[in-house]
């Protein structure tokens, strides 16, 4: 599992796309969050991340649907896949190491923004006013969505060998677990489905993260996400097979 | 330590279209066995089911012991080289035989010797330092070869191992893989029957997924008065 893990790596970072979505990434969070009048920190007023957290959920879509479409369906496509199949590796180690690589990445992605939390540290008034336990948290739950995200993402990258629509797949899902199906709610005018629904988005149990709030049943919706499509993309796998 | 490979009644549908039918056969260390037949006989899909990437009907059994029932450690058991190659092309070849290396649980020393083994015998020694989108394809198949015995397998599995290769390369390919067989099985498929007269000590013609002749070779030339395999292929699966 773990030369899968090394090897997803290496390849992701020896090739020039892992190099530009990496920047894009920066570049994007760089724009929204310290540039754009509408969203940036110093507009805000407030010392605080939470522009940050609201915001880079909307990313890491685009960010780990770009990543995970490519971690199966390419390797399909070109015959690669192949390879790992033949070898005394089960297919379990195989979903695992690619799972825990583009986590891995993900959370490199992360935990590279905190300089973010630094600068915000030095630029509140008094120094140091700001509230690290929803800091941490907020980091926590991204952590926690992002790995969710990153098996989904694996899941559809079994499932299609286009890349193209394991991406666009990818994308729609997250976007409909994290806010679409909020959106409902605002067509439920007696709010009959609403609190019920709202246990099933990534966004209802991210933002008690964000809230400062460790909240375990949030922390095993999470686990319980990640664990069931990595099982849909071990079946799904295993019937490639037959 | 003896080496036994037994296939029993294996079959395989592909969307309701019968490939394999009741192919069985039995091999022990020092076999080459060749597979011939047309398109489509079924010889690819036999080396998929030996290699484990699909599942099928019947059995196969190593040692007595069923594939079926074995964990994908006992992969280790089998070397396998596909019909197409498929390879990391931007992975340099010692890169690339550093990563099926460590699949098979080589690493360190043993994997440092086994390396330049099989990089010597595969002819890669001026070519390890090069990225493998940069070779010939010959030089692609060689790869693929010594990615299918780094880890030294007791049944190495070949398909068509030597297309796409000059005429010097064939040469020594062949050589490679007699001298590979001597505590092995080696099991293969190809279309060039003379290639089979050459390596091989047993064969088996394969049409619609049937197998139509099992034999020894040196049993089945005197069989047909030491004609040609190609006549005698063409006397029993005619076009």
């Amino acid at each position: 599992m773990f030369t899968i893990f090394k090897k997803e790596i290496n390849v992701f970072f020896d090739s020039l796309y892992g190099i530009i979505i990496f920047s894009i990434f920066f570049l994007i969070n760089w724009l929204f969050i310290w540039v754009f009048p509408s969203s940036n920190i110093f507009q805000y007023g407030i010392s605080s991340l939470d522009i940050f957290f609201d915001i880079v959920p909307y990313i890491f879509i685009l960010f780990i649907s770009s990543i995970t479409m490519k971690i199966i369906s390419e390797e399909r496509n070109l015959g690669t896949f192949e390879i790992l199949l033949s070898q005394p590796v089960s297919n379990k180690d195989i979903i695992l190491g690619k799972f825990l690589s583009s986590w891995f990445l993900s959370i490199l992605l992360i935990f590279l923004t905190f300089p973010y939390w630094i600068t915000i540290y030095n630029l509140s008034n008094p120094l140091g006013n700001i509230d690290h336990i929803i800091i941490i948290n907020s980091y926590i739950g991204l952590v926690l969505l992002v790995g969710a995200m990153n098996s989904i993402g694996i899941f559809f990258s079994s499932l299609f060998q286009n890349q193209i629509i394991s991406f666009l797949s990818s994308c729609f899902i997250f976007y409909l677990l994290y806010e679409g199906i909020d959106m409902i709610n605002y067509y439920d005018s007696i709010n009959l489905v609403d609190s019920f629904i709202d246990h099933f988005t990534f966004s209802y149990h991210y933002s008690n993260f964000t809230r400062g709030i460790f909240q375990i049943n949030s922390f095993i919706y999470f686990i319980i996400v990640m664990l069931s499509f990595f099982y849909f993309s071990l079946i799904n796998l295993k019937l490639s097979l037959k | 330590m003896s080496l036994n490979l037994k296939v029993n009644s294996i079959s395989k549908i592909y969307r309701s279209k019968k490939v394999l039918n009741n192919v069985s056969f039995e091999l022990n260390k020092g076999n080459i066995l060749g597979l011939i037949g047309k398109n489509g006989a079924g010889k690819s899909t036999v080396l998929k089911i030996l290699s484990s990437l699909i599942d099928f009907g019947g059995d196969v059994l190593i040692n007595k012991k069923s594939i079926k029932k074995m964990d994908a450690k006992s992969k280790k058991q089998v070397g396998y080289l596909s019909e197409n190659n498929p390879l990391y092309m931007d992975f340099y070849i010692t890169e690339y035989l550093n990563f099926i290396g460590n699949l098979n649980g080589l690493f360190k020393d043993s994997l440092q010797r086994r390396k330049k083994v099989v990089i010597e015998l595969c002819g890669l020694k001026n070519f390890q330092n090069e990225k493998i989108k940069n070779l010939s394809k010959g030089y692609r198949q060689r790869v693929g070869i010594a990615s299918a015995f780094i880890h030294d397998p007791d049944i190495l599995i070949l398909d068509e191992p030597t297309t796409g290769l000059d005429p010097s390369q064939i040469l020594e390919i062949r050589e490679l893989i007699k001298n590979l067989a001597k505590n092995k099985i080696v099991i293969f498929s190809s279309h060039l029957l003379n290639e089979i007269n050459e390596i091989c000590n047993k064969v088996i013609f394969l049409d619609k997924g049937n197998i139509v002749l099992k034999s020894n070779i040196k049993e089945l030339k005197n069989r047909y008065n030491n004609i040609s395999l190609d006549k005698i292929f063409n006397k029993i699966i005619p076009n």
